[in-house]
Parts: structure tokens; C-alpha cells; sequence
């Protein structure tokens, strides 16, 4: 059994991992410094079973002793496991997202039920990706592939986790201004309008219409569209989409792994498959 | 009886023409700044863009990376929302704060220009155009978050980037919108 064990430094948490032998600490290694969030007392405990496969259960908070507490957070959560090859800093640094994902607003959790609900198993590994991507997904070995160089994002989670919605919804289409698109839309709506960012790279004028427009048809990020109806109850509607769509594309050059012709058939339907499940 | 009710329908009126004569686009006068003001119909509402007249960033396009574009965590972006809650409160004063944070459908959204400092470079409004706000609410919102906000950036290396990814973009984009659920921010 490994197990890695909170020292707080004033706000900041100094990471060790302790391994013990017949109950016994026989090593400690430093891992990282988290200087982020509440203060928490919190246990990593990570075991191997026997296949190999790394569980690393964290236990947050008072009552750390029994699996009902509801700061403990398994693996077992989330069909996505972070593989072998990648170190313990990592694997904790995966965890901790997950948690975070996992403690987000109702659209978050959504968003892991219905990920979820795909069924199938995804292994998120360390490693190089195409351009320096922060991520990306291939669907056909289910495999994550995190950007080494760079720590774990929620959003960009979400993002690759929605990708594998996207792919059970469409299967494999090439329209990627399309997915990239939609998928943006998805991290938008989960970040509330505190935060839009699908707009990054356009002009002020164009992220105002955005933010409008995306707040109009989520309510003011207080509920969201769960069928075809509700989000294009008419042909202005999808014109106004497809216009933000447009917008969305133009950040990008020709070559870029998010520009490609958009397919005005192709509708924005897997959304749906995350803002109809509960959160519970 | 009939004087009172004269009374009640005056003010009324007068309610009504003040929520619609604050801004037209144009140019308005605070104490120190001017602003150019853009009113525009979006989804059937009418909605009010301020900005300072001296901006040069408005209709700049971002230069950067296209791998930073709607990921602002790999930029590592840390702004203070508390503190731009506050400053908008004291600006707007407490009655109006509530009011705004008090109906769903309102909202002011602040588009931010952070230089490579973390300092503001420019700030950019929008909202409703029935909320009471007024040139010199605006100004006063916008000197106070060019006083007070520094946003913080990662500063790791990133071998793709060959140094912090901020150091690779014109300027760094936020966009805020103080609304219902700007409170629950932490």
C-alpha cells in the first residue's frame, strides 16, 4: 500500500508519499505543493490490485475513516483511470481534478453521469500530443492522452470527456468546427457567465453577442435546453447558431485542428445527452 | 382624490424616461473620461456597450497561440472575482448592487485586457439598458479596477512555448459578468 499524507505549510500543502511495510513508514518522498483552495485535511491512499491497476481513494475532512463519507472520492466515480505508466504526482494531480469535477455545480456532474453512461472504459495517460494540444482523445483505443508537459484542467477535461459523448452520439465525423464548437458551448454552460471563453479570440463586439445569446437560451445559466425544441424553436434559431459557429471557426486558421467547412446538417444534438441527466 | 392620483402617474413617467435616457449612443462625459456608447438589439432586448474613447483594443484580435483560445487554464489566469464585486458594489452603491444581482435577466459583463504585468490595459462594458447605470458609475468602475486588480498568470516554463504560455499573447483576455451567480463565486 502507498499512501500520501498532508503537511500544511500555512495556506500551501506539501504532498509526500509514505510507503509502509508491515505497518511500518519506511520511506517518504516529497511529491508537490498545492496552494489552492480551502485547507483541507486530506489521505490519498493508493493500491494495487492485482492486475496491477493503481486505486487511489481520497479521504477529505474529519470523518475520514468509512466509504460513506461523502468527501471521499473513488476512482471507481468515473470510467476514465489514469494509466500505470503515468508517476504518482501525476496520478494524484488527476485525482484531485476528478474530485473537483466531481464537487462542481449540477451541470458538471451531468456531464460525468452521461459520460459515464457511454459504458465504456477510457485510460488517460501522459504523452505527446498533436501541435502541443493540451489534450486529445482517440476513440477507437479509448485513450485520453494528457499533454505532459502541462498539469490537469477541469475544463479541458470536460472538454475531452464530452468529446467521447460527441463520439457516441455522431460517431467519427470530420466536421471539427462543428464538435470543437459544441463542446465549447458545453464548458461554457458549465462555467455559468462568469467565465465565457468559447469567445476568446473574437473582437469584444462578438463575445457581448455571445454572452447574450448564451445566456438567452440557458436562462441566464439557470437552466439549459434539454431537447432539439428547446434550443432551436424555430429557424432564426439555428441561424443564429450556426452564425456563432461561424465566428467560433474563424479563430482558427486552416490547418488547425479545430477549422474545418462547416456542415450546417450536422445540429448540436449531444449536448443534450448531458443537460437531460439529473446531477444527483 | 383625483390629485393623488395625478401625482402616482407623474412619477411613473418620469421612473420610465430616466431607464431609458441614460445612454444613447454617442458620446458621454464622466468626470475625467469620455465614452463611446453603442446601443444594440439582441434577442428583442436592448442592450448598452460602453467603452472608454482612448481604448485601442476593442476590435483587436487576439495574436496567440491557437491552443490558448478558450483555455484559460493552460494561460493559468487567476483574477480576484471578489474583488471585482466589490469594486462594481461600491461603485454602483448598495441599492442598485442588489437590484441588479436581485432580478436573473441582469447582468454587466466587463471584458478585460490584461497586459503581460497582469495589469488592466482596457476594460470594456455591457448590460441591459434598463439598469440605472450611469457615466460616471462606469468611470468610477473602471478606474477603481485599473487601481486595485492584478491578475496573476502562470509562470512555469512550458517546453511547446518555450516559456510561460501569457508570454506568447498580445494581451490576455477575461471575460467577467457580474450576474445571480457572480455571488457564489469564492
Amino acid at each position: 500500500m502507498i499512501q500520501g499524507k498532508n503537511k500544511k505549510t500555512n495556506a500551501c500543502i506539501d504532498w509526500y508519499w509514505q510507503t509502509y511495510i508491515d505497518g511500518e513508514l519506511v520511506s517518504e518522498e516529497y511529491v508537490f505543493t498545492t496552494c489552492e483552495g480551502e485547507e483541507v485535511e486530506c489521505d490519498a491512499i493508493g493500491q494495487r490490485d492485482r492486475k496491477g491497476i493503481l486505486k487511489i481513494k481520497m479521504a477529505c475532512g474529519g470523518n475520514q475513516g468509512g466509504g460513506d463519507d461523502p468527501n471521499t472520492v473513488l476512482l471507481d466515480s468515473i470510467n476514465a483511470k489514469p494509466c500505470n505508466a503515468m508517476t504518482y504526482a501525476d496520478q494524484m494531480d488527476y485525482i484531485q481534478t476528478i474530485s473537483n469535477m466531481n464537487n462542481g455545480n449540477c451541470l458538471q456532474k451531468a456531464l460525468l453521469h452521461a459520460f459515464n453512461d457511454l459504458g465504456k472504459q477510457v485510460t488517460v495517460c501522459k504523452g505527446s500530443t498533436v501541435n502541443g494540444a493540451i489534450a486529445q482523445t482517440d476513440y477507437y483505443s479509448n485513450t485520453i492522452t494528457w499533454n505532459s508537459n502541462l498539469s490537469f484542467y477541469e475544463k479541458t477535461l470536460d472538454e475531452e470527456f464530452f468529446h467521447n459523448i460527441q463520439f457516441g452520439t455522431y460517431g467519427n465525423v470530420n466536421d471539427h468546427a462543428n464538435i470543437e464548437f459544441e463542446a465549447a458551448i458545453m464548458c461554457d454552460m458549465i462555467q455559468t457567465s462568469a467565465n465565457y471563453t468559447a469567445m476568446d479570440q473574437q473582437s469584444t463586439s462578438v463575445r457581448n453577442e455571445y454572452s447574450t445569446w448564451l445566456k438567452s437560451i440557458t436562462n441566464n445559466g439557470n437552466s439549459f435546453p434539454k431537447s432539439f425544441t428547446e434550443m432551436f424553436p424555430d429557424d432564426t434559431a439555428k441561424q443564429t447558431y450556426f452564425y456563432f459557429l461561424e465566428k467560433y471557426r474563424d479563430q482558427y486558421q486552416p490547418g488547425d485542428s479545430h477549422y474545418s467547412p462547416i456542415n450546417y446538417n450536422l445540429l448540436p444534438t449531444a449536448i443534450f445527452k448531458v443537460t437531460s441527466k439529473s446531477c444527483n | 382624490m383625483k390629485k393623488i392620483f395625478i401625482t402616482v402617474t407623474l412619477t411613473v413617467l418620469a421612473t420610465a424616461a430616466k431607464a431609458q435616457t441614460i445612454f444613447q449612443t454617442g458620446i458621454v462625459t464622466a468626470k475625467q473620461n469620455k465614452y463611446q456608447v453603442v446601443l444594440k438589439k439582441e434577442n428583442s432586448k436592448e442592450y448598452v456597450s460602453v467603452r472608454n474613447i482612448n481604448s485601442q483594443l476593442y476590435n483587436a484580435r487576439l495574436k496567440a497561440p491557437s491552443v490558448v483560445i478558450s483555455n484559460p487554464e493552460i494561460i493559468g489566469l487567476k483574477v480576484d472575482k471578489n474583488q471585482i464585486n466589490e469594486i462594481i458594489k461600491e461603485s454602483l452603491g448598495p441599492g442598485l448592487f442588489q437590484e441588479l444581482l436581485k432580478n436573473p435577466k441582469n447582468f454587466i459583463d466587463i471584458d478585460f485586457r490584461f497586459g503581460q504585468d497582469g495589469l488592466i490595459k482596457e476594460v470594456f462594458f455591457f448590460f441591459p439598458s434598463n439598469l440605472a447605470i450611469t457615466p460616471q458609475m462606469i468611470e468610477n468602475i473602471e478606474t477603481r479596477l485599473k487601481e486595485k486588480l492584478k491578475a496573476r498568470f502562470d509562470e512555469r516554463t512550458i517546453p511547446n512555448f518555450n516559456g510561460p504560455v501569457y508570454k506568447t499573447m498580445s494581451y490576455i483576455p477575461f471575460y467577467y459578468s457580474l450576474d445571480s451567480h457572480s455571488l457564489e463565486v469564492k
